[in-house]
């Protein structure tokens, strides 16, 4: 194997590689011990109720390439890419915006979100698998600006890993260098390069792209700080279903990037 | 995509140099001056700085408006230069500079927005900001290091410089850690080295990738040909490559007069073809 082809396997590699062809029950940050921890907590307990949590299970099955949806061996329509808001952690699949989008279509599910996606590994993942997967269109919800990811060896590594006073404690010199690059201008830079990068891949392969603006999108729900999935950090059932018809209309009104 | 205006033009002028706006220096920082003083000293390093005939004066830095080694930007612009300190012309008369010496063969301007220590980023945000404004016709690179790693620093000063980080796996890297959050990496170490990772192929390959493309977007969207070498293409094409082994800057580290002036060569080559 040439070394730019190995290069191009790691960028097109999923986080969760290990679990290829298998399904768990808890993916992180949405794990067993945090679950228990909620549901001892009142305060917690009520959102997990609030939210339809308690008692409803979540299955991550992941396909053969450790990606948490249907086969790529299937012909691709839509691929849709991003962080964790788009891969579903803390959610099931029946509630996950973009898989109710490729159920609404009747089309297979293909989706390359990765929890913990910056900016760079969402573009990589797209160098890698788009001329491969060749769907007709890409939807890409925008990962988080603050936030900075690199490659150790074949694992992902992100600065949302880690707390605060460990990114300041990591110096070069007087300059806490991965403080920098997470913030402002750095940052900006990213969404700006990393976003005109993708439009290019696109352009060059002829599919349409379709974006989703950072976070959430429903400011108008007053519930939104209760609104949770399963691990009470990403954004819940109602932000998905408004994520959902925001997609879908975009979708149905070509109205790409 | 609207960008907030304070950003870009932290893009634009990052790392350049305020404090010599519109002055003509010897030596543009006093790091530059304390090596050439010390290499004075060394019998052996002083007889190749005086062999390639440089001293304390003849090299000048002359700064615009806008704290570039540059003529000034508020001119029509046909050629752009961009890059690192090769571009810069670090330890090197103005005179000897590919940059220099490609504008003045097209009868233009010496615009110039190099600035040392620069990685692909830092390039392409200074492209990113000042492309759209100056309209350049050509916009002609001189690659910078692969294997470099850039970002903007903000200093308590107010100061917007380059941050960077440079070389493969070199001991000061490996200082730079983080707390491990995965158990067994491939050093055995409890503690993550960023910079030692972030400068792998994988990730540098991708910083190259990601922003030349991005430099071509924006030169594309300006109706600017844009054109880049790097230096295995100027040594490919050099068969009398132990010529460049005698050819140093002043701070004997810097590429010197020969390899500029075939720097120069290539793009002068190029930019006749487009015309």
């Amino acid at each position: 194997m040439t070394e730019s082809k190995k290069i191009l396997n790691v960028w097109g590699r999923s986080h969760y590689h290990k679990w290829c062809n298998q399904t768990v029950n808890w993916c992180p940050s949405d794990t067993l011990e945090a679950f228990r921890k909620n549901a001892t907590n009142p305060d917690t307990r009520k959102l997990l109720e609030q939210n339809g949590w308690l008692g409803k299970d979540i299955t991550y099955v992941f396909n053969e390439y450790g990606y948490r949806c249907d086969s790529f061996d299937l012909p691709c329509e839509i691929l849709f890419a991003g962080c964790s808001q788009t891969m579903g952690i803390g959610l099931s699949l029946d509630v996950l915006w973009a898989s109710r989008v490729a159920d609404h279509l009747k089309i297979p599910y293909h989706n390359i979100a990765c929890g913990g996606a910056d900016w760079q590994h969402v573009s990589q993942r797209l160098v890698y698998w788009l001329p491969i997967l060749k769907p007709k269109t890409v939807v890409l919800k925008y990962p988080p600006e603050v936030r900075f990811n690199w490659w150790d060896q074949e694992t992902a590594v992100s600065t949302c890993q880690f707390d605060e006073e460990e990114l300041m404690s990591c110096q070069v010199n007087e300059s806490r260098p991965l403080i920098d690059i997470t913030e402002c201008s750095n940052g900006k830079w990213y969404l700006y390069s990393m976003s005109e990068f993708v439009r290019q891949l696109c352009k060059k392969n002829n599919i349409n792209l379709i974006t989703v603006p950072t976070g959430r999108l429903n400011h108008d729900n007053e519930n939104s700080q209760q609104d949770l999935a399963r691990d009470l950090d990403h954004h819940g059932p109602l932000e998905q279903n408004y994520t959902y018809k925001y997609a879908l209309y975009k979708i149905k009104n070509e109205e790409y990037s | 995509m609207k960008i907030n205006d304070n950003i870009l033009k932290n893009w634009g002028y990052h790392g350049n140099f305020p404090d010599l706006v519109n002055q003509t220096v010897h030596f543009f920082v006093d790091s530059e001056k304390k090596l050439y003083q010390k290499d004075m000293k060394d019998p052996s390093r002083k007889k190749l700085i005086e062999r390639f005939g440089w001293t304390d004066t003849n090299i000048t830095y002359t700064f615009n408006s806008d704290g570039f080694r540059s003529d000034e930007f508020n001119q029509q612009c046909y050629i752009l230069t961009a890059g690192c300190s090769e571009s810069f012309g670090h330890s090197l008369d103005l005179e000897s500079m590919w940059a220099k010496k490609l504008c003045d063969h097209f009868n233009c301007a010496h615009m110039n927005i190099a600035i040392p220590g620069s990685a692909w980023k830092n390039v392409a945000m200074r492209i990113g900001y000042w492309v759209p404004k100056l309209k350049p016709k050509i916009v002609a690179i001189f690659s910078p290091p692969t294997y470099r790693l850039g970002w903007i620093r903000h200093w308590h000063d107010g100061y917007v410089g380059a941050g960077f980080v440079g070389g493969r796996y070199s001991s000061s890297h490996m200082k730079i850690k983080l707390k491990s959050k995965l158990p067994g990496n491939r050093f055995g170490y409890t503690s993550e080295r960023p910079f030692v990772d972030m400068l792998n192929d994988d990730n540098v390959t991708y910083n190259m990738i990601s922003n030349i493309e991005f430099i071509k977007k924006i030169c594309k969207d300006n109706s600017s040909e844009c054109l880049i070498v790097n230096s295995a293409t100027i040594f490919n094409d050099f068969n009398n490559i132990s010529d460049l082994k005698l050819d140093l800057a002043r701070d004997l580290d810097h590429s010197g007069k020969v390899f500029n002036n075939l720097v120069f060569e290539y793009f002068k080559e190029q930019i006749s073809k487009i015309e």
